[in-house]
C-alpha cells in the first residue's frame, strides 16, 4: 500500500499543533491587552464638552471646594452637576461677555439645561454611591485623579472592576481623615494616621466590600 | 393544557375517598394525575419545543452558535456609548439628584380614594406605595393603585383635544364653549345634561352644583358601571334615608358575608382585609380567632379565607337572606324553598346570636335592595350598630343624581340638546338593553372628558383629555369619608385637564389654573384660621385632618319589612344556568384594560392572564363535555345576545352557574387592551344587571388560555400546612415535620458568617389572602417586564413572586389556601453550586445574589432550583423591539433592566437593603427593625410578609421564626431556606357540617392525623430522614370546611 501522506506531513502536523496552541495564547494575550488598554477602559479620554470648563482654574486657581458645585456628594449616590444658576452666581458678574460662556447664558435664557458629556462612565449594571465613599474616608482624588491639574476634565483611572476591587479588597492604604476628603495632592500613605486606625474610626466592615450585590443588583 | 375527562373525575373521587389527611392540589389536572399534567410538570419550561418550528440539524445548530458567538464577541469590543449628564437650570429647593422624594397623593377605585405615597426620581413618578397615615390603606397598596403608575406613561392615553374625530386645540374648544355658555344662559340650560361616574370629591361636587344652579334646567345623571345603588337603596328602605355602612372588622368575632368580596372589591377593602386578618392572629393566647362564614356565588378571595364557605347561585342569595331573616325572627315572607340546609344554617345563626355585639353580616354590593335591608336589619338585631357596623352619610354624592335609564329615555325622546360625559364610558359600560350607543348618536352636541379616547370619546363631538391622577390637583373621599388630596408629581404629559379645570371651562369658557381652583374651594371651607398651615399640612399628610364623616345611629323604620319587594319570586326554568357578571380583579370595570401589569397579573382564583374565560363548575363542564379552553356559545334567555367564549372549570363554582368578568373585549382603546377577552357588558341589563339566565352550547373550537396555575408546580410534597385552632392549641408544633439531620458538620442557624445582618423572611399563611398586591409591587419595584399571553402560556411569565393557590377537599366545593412563593435565599442554595460562571453567589448577610452581567444563560440554576422561582429572559422583553415594551420612565433607576438571555429572580429588594445599609453606615446607627421593608411586604394589606434580621433575637421576623407554626418549604433537602412559612390556622365551627348537596362529593372521609398524611405524601429521601429521627407525635387536621 502506497504512502498516503508525504514525509513533510509530519512536520506540518506538529507545526499546526504548536502553532494552534501558540495562537490561542497570543489570542488571549491580545484580548487581555486590548481589554485593559486605554482604548477600552477610556483612561485619559478627554471628551469635548459644550463649555470647556477648567477644573484647574476653578479649583487650584480660585480655590473653590468640590462641594460648591457637586452638592450631592455627601448625601446622595450621585455627586451632582451644578445647575446653570450655580454657574451664573459668579458669571453674571464675571466674564459676562466671554464667548466660551455663551452656552451657559443661552441655557439660562432659554431655560434649557447644558448637556455635559459624562467622563466617568460606569456600566449601567454597576451602582456606585458617592455618599458611602466620601463619608468613609475615600477622597475625590482616589477615583478622579488630580482634578486641580485638569484644564479639561479627563478620566485618570481605568474604572475597571479589577481597579475597583483592588481598593475594596484592601481599603486601608486609600483612606483619609474626614477633613482631607476633598484635598488634592494628599498622599494617604504619608499620613500620620495609619490606615487600619481609620478603618476602625469609620467603622468600615470589610465583610461585604467584595460581595457582588454591593455594586451589582 | 387540557382539562379532565369523566373517567378522571371518577379517579379523583376514588383517590380523595381513600386519602387520609388533607390533600392539597392546584388544578383538576393535577388531581386527576392526567397525562398532560405529567408532561407539563416534567419540563422545566413547558412548551419549549413548540417554538422550534423549523427542523434543526446539528450542523446548522453549530453554525448558528459559532456565528452568534462571533457576533457577540465583536460587539463586546469598544467603549459603551457616550452618555450625558443633564443638570437642572434651576434646581428645585430641597432636591437632591439621585435620591427619591415622596409625595402623598391618592388613587381612586370606583370613585373612592386610596391614599398613596408616590416615589419620584427627579420629578418622575416611579413607584406608588400606601400612605401609612391614610385610613383606607394604612401603608398597604392594592394592585390597581400600584399599576396606575404604568398607565401614566401609557402611550395610548388620549393625547389631544378631538373634534369630530380630528385633532383640535383646546383654544378652539374654549371658543365653542363660550358660545354654548351664552346659549345655556339664555335657555337656563334647557336640554343640557351632565353624566358623571360616582363622585366623592367635595370640590367637584361644589363646582357641579354651581353649574346646576347657574343653569337650573340642566340635569345631572350618574352612571357607574360597578354601581352601589343597592347599598343606599337598602339603607333608605330600612332607615328612610340613604346611609353608607362602614364595617369595623377590628371589633368583629363572627362575620357572615352574603356574597360580599369585602377584601377585594368593596370600598375600603384594604382596610377591611387588614382589620379582619388582624382578628385572625390571636392564636397563641386564649384569644378568640375571628370566624368567617361566606355564602357566595363565585369563588372570591374573601371566600377562600372563610372557615365555612357555602356556594350558592347568585339568584338564590336573596332566598338565603330571607331564610336567615326568618331565623332571626324578622317579619319577612319565607322563601319557597330554603336556600341553605338547616344543618348549615342553624349553627351559623347560633354562632351569630351568641356573639351578638361582635358579629356582623356583610351584604355584597351587587345584590338587591332587599338583601341589603335584611342584612342590616339582622345587624341591628345583633346589636352591631355602633359596634361592628357604623353608619355615615353616603360618601358617593352621585346617589342623588338621576339614573342612566332616565337619561336614555330623554335622549331617545330628543329632549337632550347637549350631553357632557365626565369620566364615564357609557357607550361601553351602559346596560345593553338601554341601547345607549343609538341614543347617544341622537344627541346634537356631545362632549366627553376622559383619560382615553374610548368608545364614548370616539362618538363625541368634542373629546377633552383628562389628567392622570398623578398629574392632577383634586380631592376625593375615602370609604369612611376622609378627604384625601391628589397632587401632581409631573406636568400633564399629554396636556390633560383636571376635573375642576374642565368644570371651570364649562362655566366660564376659560382655562384656569388647576391648583388655584382646588385651593379656592378649600379657602372657602377654611375661611377662619391659618389657611397656609392647614393646606401645607394636608398636602404633606395626603388627607384633610378630621374630615371623616361622623357616625350616625339610625333607627329602623316601622314598616320597612312589608315594603320589600323580592326579585327571587321570579322563577327560572329548571335547565337555566345563571350567568353572573363581576368586576374583574385585574381590570376592574375595564378602566385598567390597557395596563399590561394588570393584564398579566394571574387572577387570584383562576390564575388566568390576558383573558376573561367563562368560569364554570367542574360538574357543569362534565355535563357539557367541556375542557379548559373549549369555546362555548353563551346565549341569554331574555334577549338575543350571544357570546362565544372559552371556558375555564373552576372548582368551587355553584353547580349550575357560570361567571364572566367585565372589562374585556375592547376595540380601539390601545395596544394592550384591544382584542383581549370578550365583552361581558352585553349581558348587563337594567333588569338583570349582575346575573341572568343563559344557555350554553358547545362549539367545536378550542383556545389556549394563558393560565399560570400549573406553572412552576412542585408535585407530591407537603408544601402547604394548615390546621384548625383547636388542633393547633392541642398540638402547636404540628407543622414541624422532622428536618434533615444527616449533615456531618454542625450547621448553626443562621449560618455563622461574618456579617452585621442576616436577612430572612416569614410568610404567614393564615394572613395571606392572595390579593396580588405583592406581585404588582414587585413588578413595579424591580422592573419586571410584561411578556404577553403567548409567552405566559409557555410558562415564561417573569413575576419574581407568585401566589400558588391550592385547593383542598372535593373538586366541587374545595377549601382554598394561598401561598406566596419567592426566592427562598437558601443558605445551601442548590442553584449556586451548578452555575458554571459563578453568576449566582451568596452574600455574608444571606442573600442569594444574581449577577446579571456574569450570567450566560445556561439555566442550570433554574433546573436545580427546587422551588422553581428563577425566571429566564427568553427574549428581549424590555427593549424597543419587544411586543409589550414598557415605557422607559417607569423603570426604577435603582435596579438593572435585564436583557435577553439572562436569568433573574427575587433579590430581597437588594437595592432597598443597600440604601438602608448606606444610610445606617453614614449615620452610625444600626438599621432599626421594621424600617427596611421589601416591596412585597410594604404592599401587603394583611402584613402576611415580614422581612428583617434573623440574627436579632428581638426582631419581628425572628419572633415569627421561633413560632411553633414556623416551617420551611422542602426543608428536608437541607437547603436551609431563609424564607419560611407560618402554617395556616383557621377557626371552623365544629357544629357546621360540610354541605352535602354536591353530586360528586366523595363520601365523608375519615380524617387521620397529618403525620400519616405526610408519610403518604413524601418520597424516599424523607423516609430516610425519619430513620434518624422518628417523628414526634404531631397531630392536626387540615382543611376547615
Amino acid at each position: 500500500m502506497p504512502q498516503i501522506f508525504p514525509r513533510r506531513a509530519n512536520s506540518l502536523v506538529s507545526m499546526a499543533l504548536w502553532g494552534g496552541a501558540f495562537g490561542v495564547v497570543i489570542l488571549i494575550l491580545v484580548a487581555v491587552t486590548i481589554g485593559s488598554s486605554a482604548h477600552d477602559t477610556g483612561v485619559y479620554a478627554t471628551p469635548e464638552q459644550p463649555v470647556p470648563f477648567s477644573h484647574e482654574h476653578h479649583v487650584s486657581g480660585l480655590g473653590l471646594d468640590c462641594q460648591y458645585c457637586h452638592t450631592g456628594v455627601e448625601k446622595s449616590d450621585f455627586a451632582g452637576l451644578p445647575p446653570t444658576y450655580t454657574c451664573m452666581t459668579c458669571h453674571s458678574q464675571l466674564w459676562t461677555n466671554a464667548e466660551m460662556l455663551e452656552p451657559v447664558r443661552q441655557s439660562l435664557k432659554r431655560d434649557e439645561p447644558i448637556k455635559w458629556v459624562r467622563v466617568h462612565d460606569l456600566p449601567d449594571f454597576t451602582y456606585f454611591s458617592h455618599r458611602i465613599h466620601v463619608n468613609n474616608g475615600v477622597g475625590c482624588e482616589s477615583c478622579h485623579g488630580r482634578v486641580d491639574e485638569m484644564p479639561i476634565t479627563t478620566q485618570q483611572k481605568p474604572l475597571t472592576m479589577q481597579w475597583c476591587l483592588s481598593c475594596h479588597r484592601n481599603p486601608e492604604p486609600n483612606l483619609r481623615p474626614a477633613d482631607k476628603i476633598t484635598a488634592m495632592g494628599y498622599d494617604p500613605a504619608k499620613d500620620s494616621i495609619p490606615g487600619h486606625e481609620l478603618l476602625e474610626r469609620y467603622a468600615i466592615r470589610k465583610d461585604n466590600l467584595t460581595e457582588c450585590s454591593t455594586c451589582h443588583r | 393544557m387540557s382539562s379532565i375527562s369523566h373517567d378522571e373525575l371518577q379517579h379523583i373521587r376514588v383517590r380523595l375517598g381513600q386519602a387520609r389527611g388533607p390533600q392539597y392540589w392546584r388544578s383538576l389536572e393535577e388531581l386527576a394525575e392526567s397525562e398532560s399534567f405529567g408532561e407539563f410538570l416534567n419540563q422545566e419550561f413547558p412548551r419549549l419545543g413548540a417554538v422550534w418550528e423549523a427542523p434543526m440539524d446539528r450542523r446548522g445548530a453549530l453554525k448558528l452558535m459559532a456565528a452568534s458567538m462571533a457576533l457577540a464577541g465583536l460587539t463586546a469590543c469598544g467603549r459603551q456609548p457616550r452618555e450625558f449628564i443633564v443638570p437642572y437650570v434651576n434646581m428645585p429647593e430641597g432636591e437632591v439628584p439621585g435620591m427619591p422624594r415622596y409625595y402623598a397623593t391618592s388613587h381612586l377605585i370606583g370613585g373612592y380614594a386610596h391614599g398613596l405615597l408616590a416615589q419620584a426620581h427627579q420629578g418622575r413618578p416611579v413607584k406608588l406605595e400606601g400612605n401609612p397615615d391614610h385610613p383606607a390603606t394604612l401603608g398597604a397598596c392594592d394592585a390597581f393603585s400600584q399599576a396606575s403608575v404604568l398607565s401614566l406613561y401609557d402611550p395610548d392615553r388620549s393625547a389631544s383635544v378631538m373634534n369630530r374625530g380630528e385633532v383640535a386645540g383646546y383654544g378652539s374648544f374654549l371658543m365653542t364653549q363660550q358660545d354654548k355658555r351664552l346659549e345655556w344662559n339664555r335657555t337656563q340650560g334647557q336640554g343640557l345634561c351632565f353624566l358623571t361616574g360616582s363622585l366623592t370629591s367635595p370640590s367637584q361636587h361644589a363646582s357641579l352644583q354651581a353649574l346646576l344652579e347657574r343653569w337650573p334646567k340642566a340635569r345631572w345623571y350618574v352612571h357607574e358601571p360597578i354601581d352601589r345603588q343597592a347599598v343606599y337603596a337598602g339603607s333608605e328602605q330600612l332607615f328612610g334615608r340613604p346611609l353608607e355602612p362602614v364595617y369595623r372588622f377590628d371589633r368583629a368575632r363572627i362575620v357572615l358575608s352574603l356574597d360580599s368580596d369585602f377584601m377585594q372589591s368593596q370600598p375600603g377593602f384594604l382596610r377591611y382585609a387588614h382589620d379582619f386578618m388582624a382578628q385572625r392572629r390571636p392564636r397563641d393566647n386564649d384569644g378568640f380567632l375571628a370566624r368567617l362564614y361566606v355564602v357566595e356565588s363565585t369563588p372570591s378571595i374573601t371566600g377562600s379565607v372563610a372557615d365555612h364557605r357555602y356556594r350558592l347561585s347568585f339568584h338564590h342569595m336573596e332566598n338565603f337572606a330571607r331564610q336567615l331573616a326568618n331565623a332571626f325572627e324578622l317579619d319577612i315572607e319565607p322563601p319557597d324553598e330554603p336556600a341553605v340546609p338547616e344543618s348549615w344554617l342553624s349553627p351559623l345563626v347560633d354562632d351569630l346570636k351568641s356573639n351578638a355585639g361582635s358579629a356582623v353580616v356583610v351584604p355584597g354590593d351587587q345584590h338587591s335592595t332587599a338583601v341589603h335591608a335584611i342584612a342590616q336589619a339582622i345587624n341591628e338585631k345583633l346589636g352591631a350598630f355602633g359596634k361592628t357596623v357604623t353608619y355615615i352619610p353616603p360618601v358617593d354624592v352621585s346617589h342623588a343624581a338621576r339614573p342612566l335609564n332616565e337619561l336614555t329615555r330623554e335622549m331617545q325622546n330628543g329632549r337632550v340638546e347637549a350631553l357632557v360625559v365626565m369620566g364615564a364610558n357609557p357607550v361601553y359600560t351602559a346596560p345593553a338593553d338601554l341601547n345607549f350607543r343609538q341614543a347617544y348618536r341622537q344627541v346634537p352636541w356631545r362632549l366627553h372628558w376622559g383619560e382615553y379616547y374610548d368608545e364614548t370619546g370616539q362618538m363625541s363631538h368634542w373629546h377633552i383629555p383628562a389628567c392622570h391622577p398623578l398629574e392632577t390637583w383634586a380631592d376625593a373621599r375615602a370609604y369612611d369619608g376622609t378627604v384625601s388630596l391628589l397632587q401632581p408629581l409631573i406636568q400633564p404629559l399629554h396636556g390633560g385637564k383636571s376635573a375642576l379645570q374642565f368644570l371651570a371651562a364649562l362655566e366660564q369658557g376659560t382655562e384656569e389654573d388647576a391648583r388655584q381652583l382646588l385651593i379656592d374651594y378649600w379657602l372657602d371651607q377654611h375661611a377662619a384660621g391659618d389657611f397656609e398651615t392647614f393646606w401645607r399640612r394636608s398636602l404633606r399628610d395626603g388627607i384633610v385632618a378630621d374630615s371623616a364623616f361622623s357616625t350616625q345611629t339610625p333607627a329602623l323604620r316601622e314598616d320597612w319589612a312589608p315594603a320589600l319587594s323580592f326579585a327571587s319570586g321570579e322563577r327560572l326554568p329548571d335547565d337555566a344556568i345563571t350567568l353572573q357578571l363581576q368586576p374583574d380583579p385585574a381590570v376592574w370595570d375595564g378602566a385598567y384594560a390597557n395596563n399590561g401589569w394588570l393584564q398579566e397579573l394571574p387572577r387570584p382564583l383562576s390564575k388566568l392572564t390576558w383573558n376573561n374565560a367563562l368560569l364554570i363548575s367542574p360538574v357543569l363542564a362534565q355535563e357539557y363535555g367541556l375542557k379548559e379552553g373549549d369555546v362555548v356559545r353563551v346565549k341569554a334567555q331574555t334577549s338575543e345576545v350571544q357570546v362565544e367564549v372559552p371556558v375555564y372549570p373552576l372548582p368551587g363554582m355553584p353547580d349550575r352557574a357560570v361567571t364572566l368578568q367585565l372589562g374585556y373585549g375592547r376595540e380601539g382603546i390601545g395596544h394592550i387592551a384591544d382584542g383581549v377577552g370578550s365583552d361581558a357588558y352585553v349581558f348587563h341589563t337594567t333588569d338583570h344587571p349582575w346575573a341572568s339566565p343563559v344557555t350554553l352550547e358547545k362549539l367545536d373550537r378550542h383556545e389556549t388560555l394563558a393560565t399560570t396555575q400549573n406553572h412552576h408546580a412542585i408535585h407530591g410534597r407537603d408544601l402547604i400546612r394548615a390546621t384548625t385552632l383547636e388542633e393547633y392549641r392541642k398540638h402547636p408544633e404540628f407543622a414541624k415535620h422532622p428536618g434533615p439531620h444527616e449533615s456531618l458538620y454542625p450547621e448553626p442557624w443562621p449560618a455563622e458568617r461574618e456579617a452585621e445582618y442576616a436577612w430572612g423572611m416569614a410568610v404567614d399563611l393564615t394572613a395571606c389572602i392572595g390579593c396580588n398586591a405583592c406581585v404588582t409591587a414587585c413588578q413595579a419595584e424591580n422592573n419586571i417586564p410584561i411578556v404577553g399571553p403567548e409567552e405566559v402560556s409557555r410558562g415564561r411569565e417573569m413575576h419574581w413572586i407568585r401566589i400558588d393557590r391550592y385547593f383542598e377537599g372535593p373538586p366541587e366545593s374545595p377549601h382554598l389556601i394561598f401561598q406566596p412563593v419567592l426566592c427562598m435565599h437558601c443558605e445551601n442554595a442548590p442553584c449556586e453550586y451548578v452555575c458554571p460562571v459563578g453568576a449566582t453567589q451568596h452574600s455574608a448577610s444571606g442573600l442569594n445574589e444574581m449577577i446579571y452581567n456574569r450570567c450566560i444563560g445556561t439555566r442550570y440554576c433554574s433546573q436545580n432550583c427546587p422551588y422553581k422561582v428563577r425566571r429566564f429572559n427568553w427574549f428581549d422583553y424590555t427593549g424597543e423591539q419587544a411586543t409589550y415594551t414598557q415605557p422607559e420612565p417607569v423603570h426604577n433607576p435603582e435596579v438593572t433592566v435585564r436583557s435577553r438571555g439572562v436569568m433573574e429572580k427575587c433579590t430581597f429588594c437588594v437595592q432597598r437593603i443597600n440604601r438602608a445599609r448606606i444610610t445606617a453606615d453614614i449615620e452610625d446607627e444600626p438599621i432599626p427593625d421594621g424600617a427596611l421593608q421589601t416591596a412585597c411586604q410594604q404592599a401587603c394589606p394583611t402584613q402576611a410578609i415580614v422581612f428583617g434580621d434573623i440574627s436579632d433575637e428581638q426582631s419581628h421576623v425572628k419572633r415569627l421564626k421561633n413560632h411553633p407554626l414556623n416551617y420551611g418549604m422542602l426543608e428536608h433537602l437541607n437547603i436551609r431556606p431563609r424564607v419560611s412559612y407560618l402554617a395556616g390556622v383557621g377557626n371552623p365551627n365544629k357544629e357546621v357540617e360540610a354541605p352535602q348537596s354536591d353530586p360528586l362529593v366523595a363520601p365523608e372521609k375519615e380524617k387521620a392525623d397529618i403525620h400519616q398524611a405526610s408519610v403518604n405524601g413524601r418520597d424516599d429521601d424523607e423516609q430516610v430522614v425519619r430513620i434518624f429521627e422518628p417523628a414526634t407525635a404531631a397531630n392536626g387536621q387540615g382543611g376547615t370546611t
